[in-house]
C-alpha cells in the first residue's frame, strides 16, 4: 500500500497548476470578503476533488489493467484510495483552518469558536459525502462517463434530501427543532457524532466500491 | 510455473478455451494472429478478467488465491497498458521500491542508462519503444521467477526488438526462471522460445518444442501428380495451390529420404499457422 501511496503523491505533482489557482482564488476571497471564514468551505471542498483525480489518472489509457498486475490487491487499492482521500481532506481542512485563523487575526475579525467549529464540521462532512459518492461512481463508470453519472447521482441525492425534508414536515418533525437539538450537544459529542458519520459514510462507500471493483474486468 | 487446464472465457462473439503449461527454466511462446486470444489468456492468468471455467495455477497456487506477496514473483508486460503517462522514471523509483522487496534501485537506474531511457521525462512523452523497454525493465528488475509478457516487441523496430530479447536472455541466465511470451511476430520467438503454443480463435491448435517445429516440420510443395503418389501418413494438412498442393508434415525427413524430387521447405511458424487454420496465403 505504501507503493500506491507514493504513486498518488507523485501524481499530485501533476496538479501544481490546480493548487496554484486554488491558492490565488483563496487569497482573493480573503482580500475581498470581510469574513475570512468563507474561504474555508471553498478550499476544503475543492481540495476534496484532488484524491478523486488519482482514480482518473490510474484509469487513463487503460492503466488500471497494468496496476492490478503489480503486487496490490483490489481491496488494498481501495483502502489506499479511501485513506488517501480522508487524510488529504483532513490535512487540507487543517491547513485551511490555520490560514483562516491567521487571516482573522490579521483582519481583526472576531469569529466565535462555536461558529467556526460548526463551519469546519459541516464543510468536512460535505467533502466526505462528495468523495464517498464520487468514488464508486468513478469506479463504475470510468473517468469519461463518471461526470454525467456523478451529476445524476448528486441530483438523486438532492432529491432524496428534499424528499426526506418534505416527509419529515408531513410527519410533524420540524427541521428547526432538529437543528436546535443538535446545537445543544456538547462539543466532544458533536465532534464524535461527526466523525462517526464520516466513518459510516466512508464505510458504506467502501463496501459499494469494493463490490464494483471485484466484479470489474480489465 | 504456470498451468492452464481447460480455461474458458466466453464473450459475445469469441470464446477462449485453452490448456497450456510453462515449465520451470523454460521460455514458452504463445503465438497466434491478431484476435486469437493471446491477451485474453494472459489477462485470465493475471486475474484481470474472470473466467467461466477451468483451472489456473501460477507458482503452484490457484490464480485466484494469489496474494500481493506472490505477485512480487511475477513480472508483467501488457500489450495495451502500462505506467501512468503522467509519471517520470524518477517518480517510479520509490513506487517500485515500496512495491517489490527484491527491487534494486541502482540496477534499475543503470539499466535505464544502458537503454538510454531519460529519468526526467514524462512517460507519456516516450516513444513506443521506450515505453516497452521501461515496462520490461520494471518486469525484470525485482528478481521475479516468472515473466508474463504480452506482445513485448509489438510496434518496435528490429534494433529495439533485439535489445529487448537480449534483456530477456540475460534475465534467463539465472536458474529456475521462466517466461511466457506472446507475439504475432513469429520470427521474434523462433530462435528464443523452448516451446511454442499456437493459438487461433481461442483454441490451442498446436504445441511443440521449437527445435522440433523448425527441424521436423516442413512444407511440401507438390504438383497434382506428385500429390497423387504421396504417402499421406505423415501429412497433417493440405492446401490447394495454383501449382498443385502445399502439405504440412511433422516428418520432413521421411519425405526428404523417400521423395527426393519434391520441393520441401523448412517449417516456419507463420506457415504453420496458415496451414493449421486452413486460411489461404
Amino acid at each position: 500500500m505504501t507503493g500506491l501511496l507514493m504513486k498518488d503523491l507523485m501524481m499530485l505533482k501533476c496538479q501544481k497548476q490546480f493548487f496554484f489557482v486554488m491558492g490565488v482564488v483563496g487569497l482573493m476571497f480573503l482580500v475581498i470578503y470581510d469574513n475570512p471564514t468563507l474561504v474555508f468551505g471553498y478550499l476544503t471542498i475543492m481540495f476534496s476533488f484532488i484524491p478523486l483525480t488519482t482514480l482518473a489518472y490510474d484509469d487513463a489509457d487503460n492503466g488500471s489493467a497494468y496496476l492490478f498486475t503489480l503486487p496490490v490487491s483490489r481491496k488494498g487499492y481501495l483502502v489506499e484510495k479511501y485513506l488517501f482521500s480522508a487524510g488529504f481532506t483532513l490535512a487540507a481542512a487543517l491547513l485551511t483552518l490555520a490560514v483562516v485563523i491567521v487571516a482573522c487575526l490579521v483582519k481583526n475579525y472576531a469569529v466565535q469558536p462555536e461558529e467556526l467549529g460548526v463551519m469546519v464540521m459541516t464543510c468536512i462532512t460535505v467533502s466526505v459525502i462528495f468523495s464517498a459518492v464520487s468514488m464508486p461512481v468513478q469506479l463504475k463508470f470510468g473517468s469519461e462517463r463518471s461526470r454525467v453519472a456523478a451529476a445524476l447521482t448528486f441530483g438523486g441525492l438532492f432529491g432524496i434530501c428534499y424528499g426526506g425534508a418534505w416527509l419529515m414536515s408531513r410527519a410533524g418533525i420540524s427541521l428547526g427543532e432538529l437543528e436546535d437539538a443538535l446545537s445543544m450537544l456538547e462539543w466532544p459529542a458533536a465532534v464524535g457524532l461527526g466523525i462517526l458519520l464520516w466513518v459510516v459514510v466512508y464505510g458504506v462507500s467502501f463496501g459499494i466500491s469494493l463490490k464494483i471493483l471485484k466484479g470489474k474486468d480489465f | 510455473m504456470l498451468c492452464f487446464e481447460n480455461v474458458r472465457k466466453v464473450y459475445k462473439d469469441f470464446e477462449l478455451n485453452c490448456s497450456m503449461r510453462v515449465e520451470p527454466g523454460c521460455i514458452t511462446g504463445l503465438i497466434g494472429p491478431n484476435g486469437a486470444g493471446k491477451s485474453t489468456a494472459f489477462k485470465a492468468a493475471l486475474g484481470l478478467i474472470r473466467t467461466d471455467g477451468g483451472r489456473m495455477e501460477i507458482l503452484g497456487k490457484p490464480a485466484d488465491q494469489l496474494l500481493p506477496s506472490d505477485r512480487e514473483q511475477i513480472g508483467v508486460v501488457l500489450a495495451d497498458s502500462g505506467f501512468s503517462r503522467y509519471l517520470r522514471i524518477k517518480d517510479l523509483l520509490p513506487v517500485l521500491d515500496h512495491l517489490y522487496h527484491g527491487f534494486s534501485r541502482e540496477e534499475f537506474k543503470q539499466n535505464c542508462r544502458k537503454l538510454s531511457l531519460p529519468m526526467d521525462k514524462k512517460i507519456g512523452e516516450f516513444s513506443t519503444g521506450m515505453k516497452r523497454k521501461l515496462q520490461l525493465l520494471a518486469a525484470v528488475s525485482h528478481d521475479a521467477d516468472l515473466l508474463i509478457l504480452d506482445e513485448p516487441t509489438s510496434g518496435l523496430d528490429v534494433i529495439a526488438r533485439d535489445q529487448l530479447l537480449g534483456l530477456l536472455r540475460e534475465y534467463m541466465e539465472k536458474d529456475g526462471r521462466s517466461i511466457l511470451i506472446s507475439s504475432h511476430i513469429s520470427a521474434d520467438l523462433e530462435g528464443f522460445c523452448d516451446d511454442v503454443y499456437l493459438i487461433d480463435q481461442g483454441r490451442i491448435i498446436l504445441h511443440e518444442e521449437t527445435d522440433n517445429l523448425l527441424n521436423r516440420y516442413g512444407l511440401l510443395k507438390v504438383t497434382p501428380e506428385q500429390y497423387a503418389g504421396l504417402d499421406q501418413a505423415y501429412i497433417l494438412k493440405s492446401r490447394r495451390e495454383d501449382f498443385g498442393y502445399s502439405c504440412l508434415t511433422d516428418q520432413k525427413q521421411f519425405y526428404v529420404e523417400n521423395y527426393p524430387n519434391i520441393v520441401i521447405e523448412r517449417g516456419s511458424i507463420d506457415e504453420l499457422i496458415m496451414m493449421m487454420n486452413g486460411r489461404e496465403s
